[in-house]
């Protein structure tokens, strides 16, 4: 990667106390993010919570209400020709020209990068892995179809920063995959990706760490072994007798009673559920971390309540 | 079928703002017109002077078609009013029906639609429901203003009718186009060329002598042969509404004979891949638009030759006296040769290449709203370098079609025999840049700012200073009101010496104006639908 020259800042994305009002909409609220070079940083949230505005804002596209994003560094709103020419982006909603060809897209994209290396042989071993036809006009293509040129064109640029936003929302589970290993091959080439997505499956196998978006702040950041150990357990036991009420213990919530088996979630100490279980006659006791599933929907259904 | 009445209300609202404002251009026309003939020509005297001098000129004939009967308030209206608002109704017949039966599929919104329990000819119906409202609304427009004038019930009514039926042949003309064209583009290349070759087929009826029957061949004159408020004649409607029920008929075959989101004729969809015009955004919008561009050009030629083989026509002789001595009188002597002639005619290209401009600023803004732009803006490219190619491209049209509409006008009259300087024309071509330079920059000034009415405010602008400039002298407006409209400061080119200071001053807004608005874009958010 040509950038490893140049010893800068440690931090490929950070905002900082960003803010974004549309009217009366807060689209986002002092966001404070920092995505450190090299990871794969999942951006996680419903559809509204703010994903698509960071982004956004990120691309310079769009001008905070206030604070700032950078990218290495760079401010994206005053100077985004200098930051894009490190970052290469992938929309949700991919909107190319209808009368090109996939060909003619891919050259057009790359002649705009001017300076920028365009790797024509990566290039081709994309197109072959996503299957495209290079002949075939972009009005003929479905959506998954069009989302996977602009992968391509983003991908063969050899950015230093793949902004990602949800772009796997029109492939097909074979293009997934193929999707997951192109990501693992631009991390090992030193690349930072920023993928937002709400396709939990995917972040929980491509990456390193997880923001959580609701309402346009971020609830929870983390790897995914700090998510799970910081937000609850799933503790399951199954009783001789009726099992003890444990409601009113600290940390405990979501308690379900099914003749003899107890389930409820715990977040923080086991210590004082421990000792309140024990005052019954216990057979098994089972306890699990949450899947990312489980985290997302705690984040959402938990606090909507 | 439940689902018609929102789908055509729909379709109705979506146009809601071209219909608003051609309504307020109807009534603004129309009321100015009426009031202006009663107050400049009061006398029978008066009004014999004018049917002898301006309403024997050719050079009006074009825009207004054949007066009839000058001498009433009525027979003026259908002459001023009927003739040039026919004009405006075909155009908004066919951007409706395009709009509605192809924009709309190729969209891809007409498939949810139609996976409803909506069938094609239903979606069909919905969009003629929706372009007979709009029309409706336009031309209730007049008549309620003809009415207020004191102008008689019954024949306001037939004008607002002939010009309703005149619409909807238009109309009928877009829905069979967007049946066959594939995509919005190519249905507009389609059936504005089959506008301008009916509308030169009025203008050569109404100018030349001998091909009046040709006024049979085109909608434009079955409106003028229906003689609204000088003895009417329904029976020229008949040709209008065979045609409209024919090409309905038509169209509803061919709705059942295609794939939704193409139409009869479809685009190829594999192409080797040609990498001419890439380099930039710009040479890439040339690609993109060209079937546009190349419709402006053919389009600009074509009327610019038939002008200019129409100004042979000319002779001092072939002017009543009456006008000659007007003429004098207005310093305007050499107005009655060939070259005087394209002097004076040649003005209807500022108005022409202006709307050219605002079209450029639109398909900019379109560019923006599908969010192409954003897959443009996130490579290493500039906002401003963006924007200014696509001025620059606006700009070197404006050039190109100025000169072009010069050299052919001087082509025409060359072709059918007439004499006029080569210079001269070009000259009078160069003189409608300006304005169109001007409209240019107040259209980038709304996308600058308010990116979402920038198309409607840039035609609105030239629709308001064109009506402007027609109506202001009839209505004895004051001269700084008049000096407003930009279309007031043309000169008279080649017969008067080219107006370099009013054209320095048009440029010089344009370039500020521009500018302003770039600096507007650049500050604000990208904006879709």
């Amino acid at each position: 990667m040509p950038t490893s020259t140049q010893p800068t800042d440690d931090i490929a994305v950070r905002a900082t106390a960003l803010t974004k009002h549309y009217g009366r909409t807060h689209a986002l609220e002092a966001l404070d993010l920092a995505v450190r070079r090299g990871e794969v940083y999942g951006f996680l949230g419903p559809n509204g919570a703010g994903k698509t505005t960071t982004i956004r804002l990120t691309l310079g596209l769009h001008r905070p209400t206030s604070g700032t994003v950078e990218v290495f560094g760079i401010d994206a709103w005053a100077d985004p020709v200098a930051a894009h020419r490190r970052l290469a982006y992938v929309s949700g909603e991919p909107a190319l020209w209808p009368s090109l060809t996939v060909a003619e897209t891919l050259e057009f994209l790359g002649r705009l990068r001017q300076g920028r290396h365009r790797d024509r042989t990566y290039e081709q071993v994309l197109l072959d892995r996503f299957q495209l036809e290079t002949d075939r006009k972009v009005r003929s293509l479905s959506k998954g179809n069009r989302q996977k040129v602009q992968l391509v064109a983003a991908l063969s640029a050899q950015a230093d920063l793949l902004l990602l936003d949800e772009p796997t929302s029109g492939l097909d589970p074979l293009m997934e995959v193929a999707f997951r290993n192109t990501i693992g091959e631009a991390k090992a080439g030193g690349a930072t990706v920023f993928l937002s997505s709400h396709i939990l499956s995917e972040v929980e196998s491509l990456c390193d760490r997880v923001g959580i978006l609701r309402d346009g702040r971020l609830v929870d950041e983390g790897t995914l072994d700090q998510l799970r150990h910081l937000a609850f357990q799933t503790v399951e036991g199954t009783f001789a007798g009726p099992p003890p009420d444990v409601s009113h213990v600290p940390g405990v919530q979501h308690v379900a009673v099914d003749g003899g088996t107890l389930r409820v979630e715990v977040s923080g100490d086991l210590a004082p559920l421990l000792q309140a279980l024990s005052s019954q006659d216990i057979v098994t006791l089972r306890t699990r971390e949450p899947s990312l599933e489980e985290i997302f929907l705690h984040h959402y259904t938990g606090q909507a309540e | 079928m439940s689902a018609a009445r929102p789908l055509t209300w729909r379709m109705f609202a979506s146009s809601r703002g071209i219909t608003i404002g051609l309504a307020l251009l109807f009534a603004f026309y129309g009321a100015a017109q009426v009031v202006g003939y009663r107050a400049t020509y009061p006398t029978v005297a008066d009004r014999i002077g004018l049917t002898a001098s301006f309403g024997n000129s050719p050079a009006l004939r074009l825009f207004y078609g054949e007066p009839r009967n000058l001498l009433t308030t009525q027979g003026y209206a259908a002459w001023r009013v009927g003739g040039t608002l026919a004009l405006l109704v075909a155009l908004f017949g066919i951007v409706l029906s395009v709009r509605d039966l192809r924009g709309e599929e190729d969209s891809g919104r007409m498939e949810v639609v139609l996976a409803g329990l909506t069938t094609r000819r239903g979606v069909l119906t919905c969009g003629w429901l929706a372009a007979a409202l709009g029309m409706a609304v336009v031309c209730l427009s007049l008549f309620v203003t003809l009415v207020v004038t004191r102008l008689p019930v019954g024949g306001s009514a037939y004008l607002s009718l002939v010009l309703t039926l005149c619409g909807l042949c238009f109309v009928a003309i877009g829905s069979v186009v967007s049946q066959v064209m594939p995509t919005r583009r190519s249905a507009y290349s389609v059936a504005m060329p089959v506008f301008g070759v009916l509308f030169l087929l009025r203008v050569a009826a109404d100018t030349r002598s001998g091909l009046g029957w040709l006024r049979w061949t085109t909608p434009l004159g079955w409106a003028e042969e229906a003689h609204p408020f000088t003895g009417s004649r329904p029976a020229a409607l008949i040709p209008s509404i065979l045609l409209i029920v024919t090409l309905g008929t038509i169209a509803a075959l061919l709705v059942t004979r295609r794939d939704v989101g193409t139409g009869i004729l479809q685009v190829r969809d594999r192409a080797e891949p040609h990498l001419r015009l890439m380099s930039s955004p710009a040479a890439q919008t040339v690609r993109i638009e060209s079937l546009t561009l190349a419709s402006w050009v053919i389009g600009v030629g074509a009327m610019a030759f038939v002008i200019g083989s129409l100004a042979t026509s000319f002779s001092e002789a072939s002017f009543p006296a009456s006008l000659r001595q007007e003429l004098h009188k207005l310093g305007l002597t050499n107005l009655v040769t060939p070259t005087g002639y394209l002097a004076f005619v040649m003005l209807i290209f500022a108005l022409i290449i202006s709307l050219g401009m605002a079209q450029q600023v639109g398909a900019a803004r379109r560019e923006e709203a599908d969010q192409r732009l954003e897959t443009l803006l996130a490579v290493p490219l500039s906002r401003i370098r963006w924007l200014g190619g696509r001025i620059g491209l606006a700009v070197a049209l404006a050039l190109a079609l100025s000169i072009e509409a010069g050299l052919l006008a001087w082509a025409g009259a060359w072709v059918a025999g007439g004499d006029v300087p080569l210079g001269g024309l070009i000259e009078a071509g160069l003189n409608c840049a300006p304005a169109a330079l001007l409209f240019l920059g107040l259209s980038v000034l709304a996308f600058g700012f308010t990116p979402r009415i920038a198309s409607f405010a840039g035609y609105g602008l030239i629709a308001a200073a064109f009506a402007w400039d027609v109506v202001g002298d009839v209505v004895s407006a004051p001269t700084w009101a008049l000096d407003l409209s930009p279309f007031r400061h043309l000169g008279l080119v080649p017969v008067h010496a080219f107006p370099f200071r009013a054209a320095a001053i048009m440029t010089a807004i344009g370039v500020v104006t521009a500018g302003a608005g770039a600096a507007g874009f650049r500050r604000r958010d990208q904006e879709g639908p």
